[in-house]
């Protein structure tokens, strides 16, 4: 394969007086770039037209050379359920665990019992028989949490002798503070493997660079005295854990066109067709990717017949939603890492609060710093059901979605949706889900995978088209046909 | 197919594109899908292409033959558009005004995104309500595009709209109150920003546009198969105007600077020109 290379770009970052209330208009085009996750630059790396999808149509997949298709949501299971297995076992509830046990906790854990019986036999049954030893080796206490988010605004990757940064935001699997690892598992691989699946490799060396660059003072208390550049990284399959070296020249001189395309596409309509240029599929023919046929090629109907005109007018959407995107999430993000803690409060963008106490693996009760500032918060609770929260810090961190349980004047109990060890018991609870003058930025996203998805939807055979209600508002909204109501017995 | 789309992406016309020797069996494809000529085969590309291919059950992959089934029908659309293309550029030499009213069409398809693309604020102050607003302005892309041609080449609206008719562009010439299109020209500063657009620029962006449409008018849908006539496109550009893309990009650039400029209020764009003024890709 042979993308071609683009040029490094300076990463242009929001001024510090734009992060302030009334800081700036947000108005057409950012003057700043996104701050990507690493999955963004993992795609984008895979292949230009993978984050081109991401982007502007919202999707939240990554490409990639997933085994089998249809298993796109099993690995979020695995995930989850691993982490509640080693949390139970380091809070003595599991012990030592058997692969009857472990399989039972499993069935237990919830889902259709038909998928949990294939994720059983296909990844979790391997990965569990390979690791019992090491399962009934953690002791009680140990110190390992589960998808900690990690973020900095100054990543530094070298190119041809110069060192440029960029920002980046990735959450690990797991971080053993006692064997000093830091994992990310996947179900991706087979039992002869011999290497690590590609781009895990590369997402966790990505994690780790944004560890190894954030400042002592802006981990929880409870890290502030953990050195990362010791950790040993690992890629666990369900067979087997791969080690990962911690110098990877190569990628690090590839990283900068996937930030080089990220920018371009954000800004120019005119990257799309030199994405398309560099498609991967189309350099390296016959590669199986798990965006080929569920996004890229998607099967193109006959009806509804006015798609062109549904196309024309949805086409000069996608770049400013987008662009809305930015104004409201990687904004948000850019000010979590920069402004104190005091000046995201005044500015009602987050509010402190401490544990009070754990009630239960998912219970947990909080404390709000400044009391007065409980009463908005249970409102809003009260109000989504939901809000997010940052056990840690914006930089390091457990961001989990939590629903209200019950108030209890200046404290409430929270159920987490999340049974695993919370690293810190500081807590930021986060606007971007319900608090104060948030925006509902998912909303955003959702728009835009919806259009992309109603650009695609039809129907082949005219009779069934006549029938579809989707295939026929199509039509009416930009098409020929004239709608109208249907009497109760069906006669128009 | 793979041969009919690799030819159709190195220039073959759709009717010359595909045909290979005669075999003595074709992949065991039922004859109703297969078309002759010479003692030439080649897959038969008709609108209902994918139902015929899925009926025909003996594929290993379907997905990847629904795939390229799909693909096959866009490219020979998209071969066609290319050809009637070109046909039409070769005519220009003959006739100013059928290249003027080739760019107004072309002007009239890229302005027809402009009322997204200003300050609520500016919208209000012309007396528009919102709605208003995002109903009337496109209706005045037209009126806004003849102006753009008429710098260079005397033309009259009923010229565009005969070559849009004969060209089956399906574009759409609604009548709109003079009064509305002097509020939505006062909106967008359009009598100040007519004076930066540049001949040669105009033209291109006018081409670009007139080729996105007259593919997307065809049916063309998929990404790829658009995108692969913009190096044809620019051919027949550099040819009009002897100049590169880049170039012309690069002033572009500096006339959307300058319409960018004009709009500015306490620091404030507001017309986004940048998102009016571009190419289509």
């Amino acid at each position: 394969m042979n993308l071609s290379t683009r040029a490094p770009v300076q990463w242009r970052r929001p001024l510090r007086n734009w992060l302030e209330r009334g800081g700036i208009y947000p108005s057409e085009r950012p003057p700043f770039d996104p701050f990507p996750t690493v999955s963004d630059v993992i795609s984008a790396h895979f292949c230009p037209v993978a984050i081109l999808h991401r982007l502007l149509h919202g999707i939240e997949l990554s490409p990639g050379l997933i085994a089998q298709r249809g298993r796109e949501g099993a690995g979020e299971l695995y995930h989850s359920f691993i982490a509640f297995l080693k949390s139970s076992i380091t809070n003595g509830r599991l012990r030592p665990p058997s692969l009857g046990m472990i399989r039972q906790e499993f069935l237990r854990f919830g889902g259709d019992p038909a998928i949990l019986a294939e994720i059983w036999r296909s990844y979790l049954e391997p990965w569990s028989r390979n690791r019992l030893s090491e399962l009934a080796g953690i002791s009680q206490g140990e110190r390992m949490f589960f998808e900690v988010t990690v973020a900095s605004e100054y990543v530094p990757f070298r190119r041809e002798g110069q060192t440029l940064t960029y920002p980046l935001r990735g959450v690990i699997d797991e971080i053993n503070l006692d064997r000093q690892l830091i994992i990310e598992r996947t179900i991706v691989g087979g039992p002869d493997d011999q290497e690590p699946p590609e781009s895990e490799a590369r997402q966790l060396w990505l994690l780790w660079k944004i560890l190894s660059s954030i400042r002592h003072d802006n981990f929880p208390r409870e890290l502030s005295e953990v050195d990362f550049s010791n950790f040993h990284l690992v890629v666990e399959t369900p067979f087997r854990p791969f080690p990962v070296d911690k110098q990877n020249r190569e990628f690090e001189e590839e990283v900068h066109d996937a930030y080089t395309w990220i920018r371009d596409l954000t800004l120019n309509p005119r990257s799309i067709p030199a994405a398309y240029d560099n498609q991967r599929c189309e350099l390296q023919p016959g590669l199986q990717c798990n965006f080929m046929y569920s996004v890229c090629r998607r099967r193109r109907f006959q009806y509804p017949r006015a798609r062109p005109a549904m196309h024309q007018e949805f086409r000069h959407w996608y770049r400013p939603l987008l662009w809305e995107l930015i104004w409201d999430w990687h904004l948000l993000q850019y000010k979590l890492l920069r402004l104190p803690t005091n000046t995201l409060e005044e500015e009602g963008w987050a509010v402190r609060a401490n544990v009070a106490s754990f009630l239960s693996q998912d219970m947990v009760e909080l404390e709000i710093v400044r009391e007065e500032e409980t009463g908005p918060v249970l409102a809003h609770m009260q109000d989504a059901g939901k809000c997010e929260l940052i056990f840690g810090t914006p930089f390091v961190g457990q961001r989990v979605e939590v629903a209200l349980q019950e108030p209890r004047e200046n404290r409430f109990v929270v159920r987490t949706e999340r049974r695993y060890i919370l690293m810190s018991n500081s807590t930021l609870i986060l606007p971007d889900i319900t608090l104060l003058e948030s925006r509902p930025w998912y909303l955003t996203r959702n728009v835009q995978r919806n259009m992309f998805r109603f650009e695609h939807l039809g129907r082949e055979n005219p009779a069934t088209a006549g029938q579809d209600s989707l295939v026929q508002l199509i039509e009416g909204l930009f098409g020929a046909r004239v709608l109208r109501r249907e009497r109760s017995n069906g006669s128009p | 197919m793979r041969h009919f789309i690799d030819d159709i992406r190195k220039g073959v016309s759709p009717s010359e594109a595909g045909w290979i020797r005669k075999p003595l069996e074709v992949s065991g494809l039922p004859p109703e899908l297969i078309e002759e000529r010479n003692e030439n085969v080649r897959i038969l590309i008709k609108e209902d292409i994918s139902s015929s291919l899925r009926r025909f059950m003996g594929f290993p992959d379907r997905e990847e033959v629904m795939m390229l089934a799909d693909l096959c029908l866009d490219m020979s659309r998209m071969g066609e558009a290319r050809d009637l293309l070109v046909n039409v550029v070769q005519r220009f030499e003959d006739s100013p005004q059928l290249e003027w009213s080739v760019v107004a069409l072309g002007w009239q398809e890229m302005l027809t995104n402009i009322s997204g693309c200003v300050a609520l604020d500016q919208v209000l102050e012309a007396g528009f309500n919102a709605v208003q607003w995002h109903k009337e302005a496109p209706k005045v892309s037209a009126e806004l595009a003849l102006s753009v041609a008429r710098k260079w080449c005397n033309l009259e609206q009923t010229n565009i709209e005969d070559l849009s008719k004969t060209l089956s562009l399906g574009l759409e010439y609604p009548s709109v109150n003079p009064e509305i299109v002097e509020r939505v020209m006062h909106v967008l500063g359009w009598k100040q920003a007519l004076k930066e657009f540049t001949k040669e620029e105009s033209e291109a962006l006018g081409l670009l546009w007139f080729s996105d449409k007259l593919l997307r008018s065809r049916g063309v849908f998929l990404p790829e198969v658009l995108f692969s006539v913009k190096e044809k496109t620019w051919e027949l550009i550099s040819g009009r105007i002897g100049e590169e893309e880049t170039e012309v990009m690069e002033k572009v650039d500096k006339m959307i600077d300058k319409l960018s400029n004009s709009s500015r209020r306490s620091h404030v764009v507001t017309v986004n020109w940048a998102e009016i003024v571009r190419p289509p890709w």
